[in-house]
């Protein structure tokens, strides 16, 4: 119950597990269609993108985690 | 106080009120005063995300977590918060948004029944209205100690201003007041931990103090603590990392996230589909500098007060600002704290006003009224869970355990509330049986193991969140998918 097989590794272990479900999340936010992307935005401008405002969340929140 | 200090606490109160008054003059329906007429701009409701889930207490107990556990008490913000701000600006709020619902019970209804929608309602009105008074009352203690306010000052002070306020500009009223709270948050808490920074030497001088006091601090710069931490008594202490991925990061976080009235609500106000999905993602960057300003100054707590620990972790913030904040950035902190208070009550009164209407008031009691009507009943609605909050304070105070219970109790929602949006979302069988069935084994399988002990909460959302999708597979499996309401 409390994840014993997993408490023996290394807490790391989570790190690379956390690094990797980030990494799935950023491919399934690079997936996600332009025309849902771009429903309703309110004017020119490439900023507007949201599918890529996911990729330096992902850098921050990895490397915070590699850091420490 | 040095009349400095008075002076932009003051100053704080006055340009909060006026710019909520100024704003109560554009409400002139329902559909003003529970969406704010859906013309939030991204920015507005991503800076009102962020400090609608930053509360006093969190701005001292998030210091003070920090201090006995360490750098860990950031997963809160980091896994606790970002992940599942993505993916809901990414997927489940523009549902919501095109939807135009109101709140979530709402939203569940729609697949669940109506059921499901009133259990759910009820729960969200006793949650947020008991709330407020657990943040009046435990704020009014740190108040009492940090400003030298009496207890019923800084209650009367912060109940008044946002009754006014919120019952009198409503979702609009709240979200735009949050920006100015989320400027004064920031500047205070940032402002704070640069000072206290400075006094230690820089992040070298941090983490040579960490390394000169041994095996106390060992891991108090691990983001990912072992599971092995156990205190005398052989309880779990501090947060286990498998704890973190799956009950937080899994269960937790999505629960409170996409299913949190007080949170979403600001989202479904947005001016289009593209506005309610940015603010996520602004919220959600927000959120990656929140442990910055209100979790590293604990961290600088543990070296700068090594040789005179204080008697509680908690103390720990405001002794921080007391010590070294110098005159004006200390009055500046002081309004951060009443921002972080009234950015939360706010929020939870306007949520739990329209939750009341929309879901339990105009749904079951009182049918067919026009959306005058409905404004009326939402601006008593809100005065009135403001002196509910009130009136609990007292109760609070007399019994010490309630917030930890009622913390506790709380919890036992998170995974049923989670498995049923997911189902509502993203499987087309999922029925009002099944829905039934999911908060039955959800909520008892929770409450069987918080009873049985020894397990840390994390582990026992993550088993509950387990159950609920289970019982909703099992209860949608074979029955019917009548039952549905098709609108509000």
């Amino acid at each position: 119950m409390r994840f014993d097989w997993l408490s023996g590794l290394d807490p790391r272990t989570g790190t690379v597990l956390h690094a990797a479900a980030w990494a799935g999340l950023v491919v399934w936010a690079l997936r996600r269609p332009a025309a849902e992307i771009f429903e309703g935005v309110p004017g020119p401008g490439r900023w507007r993108d949201l599918r890529w405002w996911v990729i330096p969340l992902a850098a921050a929140q990895v490397g915070l985690y590699f850091l420490f | 106080m040095h009349w400095i200090d008075t002076s932009v606490v003051l100053l704080y109160l006055a340009g909060t009120l006026v710019l909520g008054l100024l704003l109560a003059r554009r409400v002139r329906s329902g559909h003003d005063f529970f969406l704010a007429g859906r013309r939030l701009p991204f920015w507005a409701i991503g800076m009102s995300l962020v400090v609608t889930d930053i509360g006093a207490l969190e701005m001292v107990g998030g210091t003070g977590n920090a201090y006995r556990f360490g750098i860990a008490q950031a997963n809160f913000e980091w896994i606790g918060c970002v992940p599942a701000m993505v993916i809901g600006g990414l997927l489940f709020v523009p549902i919501y948004w095109k939807l135009g619902i109101h709140s979530i019970p709402e939203f569940l209804g729609r697949t669940y029944g109506p059921a499901v929608r009133a259990v759910l309602g009820i729960v969200a009105v006793v949650f947020l209205g008991a709330a407020l008074g657990i943040f009046f009352e435990a704020s009014a203690v740190m108040f009492e100690g940090v400003l030298g306010w009496s207890r019923w000052t800084s209650i009367a002070v912060t109940a008044i201003v946002v009754a006014i306020y919120t019952s009198g500009g409503g979702l609009g009223a709240v979200v735009y007041t949050d920006v100015i709270q989320c400027v004064i948050l920031f500047a205070g808490g940032l402002a704070i931990a640069g000072v206290a920074m400075a006094e230690v030497g820089g992040l070298g001088g941090l983490r040579d103090g960490l390394a000169a006091l041994g095996d106390r601090t060992a891991h108090h710069l691990e983001l990912l603590q072992p599971d092995e931490l156990v205190d005398e008594r052989g309880e779990p202490l501090g947060l286990p990392w498998t704890g973190v991925l799956v009950g937080l990061g899994i269960v937790l976080s999505p629960a409170y996230w996409l299913g949190n009235q007080a949170i979403v609500q600001r989202t479904l106000g947005a001016r289009d589909v593209w506005h309610a999905r940015a603010s996520m993602l602004l919220g959600a960057a927000l959120k990656i500098v929140v442990p910055v300003a209100f979790v590293v100054p604990g961290l600088l707590g543990v070296v700068l007060l090594a040789d005179r620990p204080p008697a509680e972790a908690n103390d720990v913030y405001p002794i921080l600002v007391r010590e070294l904040a110098p005159v004006g950035i200390r009055g500046l902190v002081y309004a951060a704290f009443l921002a972080a208070l009234m950015s939360t009550v706010d929020s939870y009164a306007n949520s739990a006003a329209t939750v009341l209407v929309k879901d339990l008031y105009a749904r079951f009691l009182v049918r067919g009224r026009e959306d005058g009507h409905h404004l009326w009943v939402g601006r008593v609605g809100s005065l009135a869970i403001i002196a509910f909050g009130v009136a609990m304070v007292p109760v609070v105070a007399r019994y010490g355990t309630i917030y930890e219970a009622f913390q506790s109790y709380l919890s036992f929602f998170q995974g049923p509330t989670l498995a049923l949006i997911l189902g509502a979302v993203l499987w087309r069988r999922a029925s009002p049986a099944g829905g039934l069935a999911c908060l039955a084994g959800g909520i008892g399988t929770a409450a069987v193991l918080h009873a049985a002990g020894g397990l840390h909460y994390l582990h026992v959302a993550w088993w509950s969140f387990v159950a609920s999708v289970a019982c909703l597979v099992l209860g949608s499996w074979r029955t019917r998918r009548g039952g549905r309401e098709a609108s509000a």
